[in-house]
């Protein structure tokens, strides 16, 4: 989907939200977003298909009860990216809290393990290695650092975001949201060349 | 704006980018996540709008954008002025006093003198001073005034008057 693409589907689900048609909206913004939201979910929760589906709902539901609200003041793609993003980061946090629990609790990390498995498997199948470094080098990053990379960089070209935008979702100013970012991408480098050596 | 980006996060950077973009394209959307998810949105969704509440809507959504609503404002005000019955310029006011004036009061003014009150703002709302004096030196005298002075005429008090500025009786001073 281009920009000109994205720019009609935003008219029409702002059209179709004034109008109060809010089921329409909701069909018009999963046809278009979804593999966006699912896509973006999927990168910052390191791969766990499973956690993204479940984010990526969390996400619609949000939107669905912010319908009401939505005064067009930013596009429906950064709208939507701004849940998600928050979305994302309350799992991470979660996640992290689990984790602990469950290493408290020896007995239940061999299920853990058992569900991280596939996931692993899942990385080992790709078929270039720089990729598989670039992904556990993202993985490195902390929660929000990554989440900015990805806004920019890994939601594919048509829906990439510009930095002013992700720091209007961050909610810092542009000047800080471009040094996170260039910070982030040095680091990653790091990352991989460290664990390449 | 790919362009800009050796620029903006330098060399080392780019193939970086360039495998995060490739990650993009990697992950599929399973199918049962879209169902899954207009079926719950259809308890969450608010109920339909009003009517108003879809107006209300709609002024909130351009209450935040002047570039949109002024023109409309101002369009709405040129309408409205040109539909509002303005007076017209060409119409003189007499026309619309005389129109608007009580019909008792109508003849107990001279046709003259309703002249020189509609008057334009323009002309002087005094005769010329050669008429003044013309008209007062043949004029005949009050029956009660008199003069005092047989050589003190009307029109030399009257002159004097005019001239100072004064308000003497005619021939009191001098």
């Amino acid at each position: 989907m281009g920009a000109s693409d994205s720019a009609l589907v935003d008219a029409q689900v702002q059209a179709a939200i004034t109008a109060g048609k809010y089921k329409y909206a909701l069909e018009l913004l999963t046809q278009a977003y979804l593999d966006l939201v699912f896509g973006y979910c999927v990168r910052v929760l390191n791969e766990e298909t499973s956690r993204a589906k479940d984010v990526a709902q969390q996400v619609l539901e949000e939107v669905c009860r912010g319908f009401a609200g939505y005064r067009g003041e930013s596009s429906v793609k950064t709208w939507l990216l701004a849940i998600a993003h928050h979305q994302c980061l309350k799992e991470i946090a979660t996640g992290a809290r689990r984790r602990n629990i469950l290493r408290k609790h020896q007995d239940d990390v061999a299920a853990y393990l058992h569900a991280e498995a596939p996931i692993l498997a899942e990385s080992a199948m790709l078929a270039q290695e720089w990729q598989v470094r670039l992904a556990w080098a993202l993985d490195r990053l902390n929660a929000e650092d990554r989440s900015i990379v990805i806004m920019r960089f890994g939601v594919g070209v048509a829906h990439e975001l510009s930095v002013a935008e992700i720091a209007r979702i961050v909610g810092i100013s542009r000047a800080s949201a471009y040094r996170r970012l260039q910070e982030a991408l040095t680091r990653l480098r790091r990352i991989m060349d460290d664990e390449g050596r | 704006m790919r362009g800009d980006e050796r620029e903006e996060y330098g060399e080392e950077a780019q193939d970086v980018i360039e495998g995060l973009r490739r990650l993009a394209h990697r992950s599929e959307t399973p199918p049962d996540l879209r169902p899954a998810i207009l079926a719950q949105g259809e308890r969450l969704l608010p109920p339909q709008k009003k009517r108003l509440a879809r107006w209300w809507t709609v002024i909130g959504v351009w209450r935040p954008h002047p570039l949109a609503w002024g023109p409309v404002v101002a369009g709405a005000f040129f309408i409205a002025g040109v539909l509002t019955p303005w007076p017209r310029a060409d119409v003189s006011l007499r026309d619309t006093l005389s129109e608007k004036s009580p019909a008792p009061a109508a003849p107990l003014l001279s046709k003259e003198s309703t002249e020189d009150r509609l008057a334009p703002p323009t002309m002087p709302s005094w005769p010329p001073k050669q008429e003044m004096r013309q008209q007062i030196e043949s004029a005949p005298p009050p029956p009660g005034i008199r003069p005092r002075c047989g050589t003190a005429s009307p029109a030399s008090g009257i002159r004097r008057i005019s001239e100072n500025g004064d308000s003497h009786p005619a021939g009191g001073i001098g």
